[in-house]
């Protein structure tokens, strides 16, 4: 036994379950679920809870307050809400964002205030009613001239050689065998797919790098009720070939979109990628269960097939793992994903292909891209209508988050095992 | 944390979308590439090669050169000098020559087409009203205004090449333009669509205001400017920026059934 295994657990009444598994309800309305082999799959008292791994680590804490969430490889996610009802949200130490609802020009946003390596951005949302729930979906900073998706949408002719220069840079480095961009491009679609893999694994990196974490670890096999997969499989150039696709209908989209901006959710948002086998992208840890209920992980860069659209009451959608790191949710398994992280991960997607549309739109005919006509880039791009920045300080925030953080986990743990009186 | 009581706060906010189903789209249109010749000057414009260079490169070249209206336009955009522009056309000359007054392309609408499209889409644009908000560099001060323009009785008349229109405008309830305006589509030098805001700070500073700057206006609006010789402008607002774009192809494709353009002769 490992971790919080090697602790007792207070004495009570216990019920057996039909598959071996143990409830334990000790003093002070204090619950403990065990699994068959002993160890403790979680623990509730008083509105707070926790779950465990089998190792012994902790998954994840529920407070009145805070969520905290314990990735495959040792990533911590924390959401807060706070008393102004804005939301913090830590993806990492000294990551994260801050997000709260604004007004601005008569439109309704969700602005979101990301810090990340010292630097801090914005990004903006606007809200709709999909399966009569509310959705936020990304906005862009910029319009292009039709002519300018055109040129990113359609072939370039002969395929075009390009170097990133991503060599030697330790997220590069810390992906390899992983995910490897194409050495030359037949369009733009091709190079804006290695674009937004590459930024969206970049800045994983940071919370994906750090040691430890639940998964992956020979010494510790995997509970009956978890899944690890045992090896990375690969993005291989098949499964970027079908994210390729999907950037160019995702260009079309956008391009519409670009016509009417205030239809931009109805014409470039997550109900029109709603259908079977289209590919996401996983922008953040997650969490999922399958359908016999083991648990397991998914890590930034790990894609995911949409096996059927959901239904229209559905909270959740069925996908089958593509491809996945060492220790995270196998490849073949389907998960159950629910419909707001489809949601982050399309708007993750939209985001870096909207960074990586400036980027093509700035170097085009620089640096061996090639030269777009005048006609799509001598129209200047049109700013969107966004919202101000926020001028909340958000890194130490989110500082105070780690730290809060810190202190609920190690109290949760303490009242859990605590043999006295139980003050709540 | 109930995620339930965040969404709803977040109900409050009025959110004005609701969707069913995936909505079916057209893929973009797809771009003409740029004549070989031009691309190549186009290339090193883009580098900010010296104009003796440039000069040199389009008197070797034995390519023809696209002298459209477009092309010209996009080599300007570029930062071809006036020079370049003359070399170019007197290289180009022999294989392009303007279309007459009211003879229909080899491609695309015929005159009459397009000046009628021209003529319903900027009556359609009626009276429209927005607020800009404004900044003064100086001391930090901010302000808005709510402005109003109309537009209307305008007449594209395709056998004289010749658009008219009245156009009223306010500031704060005070006019500000109320004329009669009318301009020949053979002296349409340049068309550039623009933010508004970019238009308006663009004004500022040439007029001795470089201090006051519009950040924004609301909705988002956009202009057509259709420059003349001597530096005169025609102006359209628009609260659609695509179809600000739209008649602005319109013009562009006028102005080249009219024969206009940028007029210097070799």
């Amino acid at each position: 036994m490992t971790g919080i295994n090697k602790r007792s657990i207070p004495p009570g009444r216990v019920a057996v379950h039909g598959d071996k598994s143990l409830t334990v309800t000790a003093t002070n309305g204090r619950n403990y679920n065990l699994r068959p082999n002993g160890t403790l799959a979680s623990y509730s008292a008083h509105g707070q809870s926790a779950s465990f791994h089998a190792n012994g680590q902790l998954a994840s804490v529920h407070t009145a307050n805070m969520d905290i969430a314990h990735g495959p490889h040792g990533q911590r996610t924390i959401i807060s809400e706070r008393p102004d009802h804005s939301r913090l949200v830590s993806t990492g130490p000294h990551r994260g964002y801050l997000e709260h609802s604004v007004s601005y020009h008569g439109h309704d946003y969700v602005q979101r205030t990301y810090v990340h390596g010292g630097h801090s951005f914005t990004r903006a949302y606007s809200g709709y009613h999909y399966h009569g729930r509310i959705f936020y979906n990304y906005y862009p900073y910029y319009f292009y001239d039709p002519l300018f998706y055109g040129w990113a949408y359609y072939p370039w002719g002969a395929p075009v050689p390009y170097g990133w220069g991503w060599a030697g840079s330790p997220w590069f480095d810390f992906y390899a065998g992983f995910f490897s961009p194409w050495d030359a491009y037949p369009s733009g679609a091709y190079w804006l797919t290695d674009f937004l893999i590459g930024q969206t694994l970049e800045a994983g990196y940071q919370a994906d790098a750090p040691a430890g974490g639940y998964a992956g670890n020979d010494a510790t096999p995997p509970g009956d009720d978890e899944a690890y997969a045992p090896a990375d499989t690969p993005i291989t150039p098949e499964i970027k070939q079908m994210i390729a696709e999907e950037v160019q209908q995702q260009l079309a989209y956008e391009n519409a979109a670009a016509a009417k901006p205030d239809d931009a959710p109805a014409l470039a948002g997550l109900p029109q990628v709603l259908t079977p086998n289209h590919l996401f992208v996983t922008s953040q840890a997650l969490n999922v269960a399958t359908a016999d209920g083991q648990q397991c992980g998914l890590s930034t860069g790990d894609v995911i097939k949409l096996v059927a659209t959901p239904a229209d009451d559905a909270t959740a959608a069925d996908l089958v793992v593509v491809s996945s790191r060492k220790g995270d949710c196998p490849a073949g398994l389907t998960v159950s994903v629910p419909v707001e992280s489809l949601q982050e991960m399309q708007n993750n997607f939209r985001a870096q292909l909207d960074s990586g549309l400036q980027k093509l739109h700035a170097q085009q005919g620089q640096n061996g891209l090639p030269g777009a006509p005048y006609s799509a880039i001598a129209p200047p791009p049109r700013p969107s209508d966004e919202p101000p920045a926020d001028n909340e300080n958000v890194q130490s925030l989110l500082d105070a988050q780690q730290q809060q953080a810190n202190q609920t986990e190690t109290s949760v743990t303490q009242s859990a095992f605590s043999t006295g009186p139980q003050a709540h | 944390m109930n995620m339930r009581k965040l969404l709803a706060a977040f109900l409050f906010c009025g959110i004005a979308f609701t969707l069913s189903a995936q909505q079916p789209v057209a893929p973009p249109p797809k771009p003409v590439n740029d004549a070989p010749a031009n691309a190549a000057v186009l290339k090193l414009l883009q580098v900010g090669m010296p104009e003796s260079v440039v000069l040199d490169k389009i008197h070797s070249t034995s390519d023809k050169f696209d002298t459209s209206v477009d092309a010209l336009v996009a080599l300007k955009l570029a930062g071809a000098t006036e020079a370049e522009l003359k070399a170019i056309l007197a290289q180009g000359a022999a294989s392009v020559d303007p279309q007459p007054a009211g003879v229909p392309a080899a491609s695309g609408p015929t005159l009459a087409e397009t000046m009628q499209f021209i003529q319903e889409k900027l009556n359609d644009l009626g009276k429209i009203a927005w607020v800009e908000f404004n900044q003064d560099a100086t001391n930090g001060g901010t302000s808005t205004d709510t402005m109003t323009n109309e537009t209307s009785n305008v007449v594209a008349d395709a056998n004289q090449c010749r658009i008219s229109y009245y156009r009223k405008g306010a500031q704060n309830g005070k006019i500000t333009r109320d004329e009669n305006r009318a301009f020949l589509l053979r002296d349409v030098q340049e068309i550039v669509v623009k933010p508004l805001e970019q238009f308006e700070n663009e004004w500022l500073a040439k007029n001795g205001h470089p201090e006051l700057v519009v950040t924004s206006t609301n909705p988002p609006m956009t202009v057509l400017v259709l420059r003349q010789p001597h530096g005169e402008d025609y102006t359209f607002r628009f609260t659609d920026a695509n179809l600000a774009d739209r008649v602005a192809k319109a013009m562009l494709h006028a102005v080249e059934l009219c024969g206009g353009g940028n007029k210097d002769k070799f």
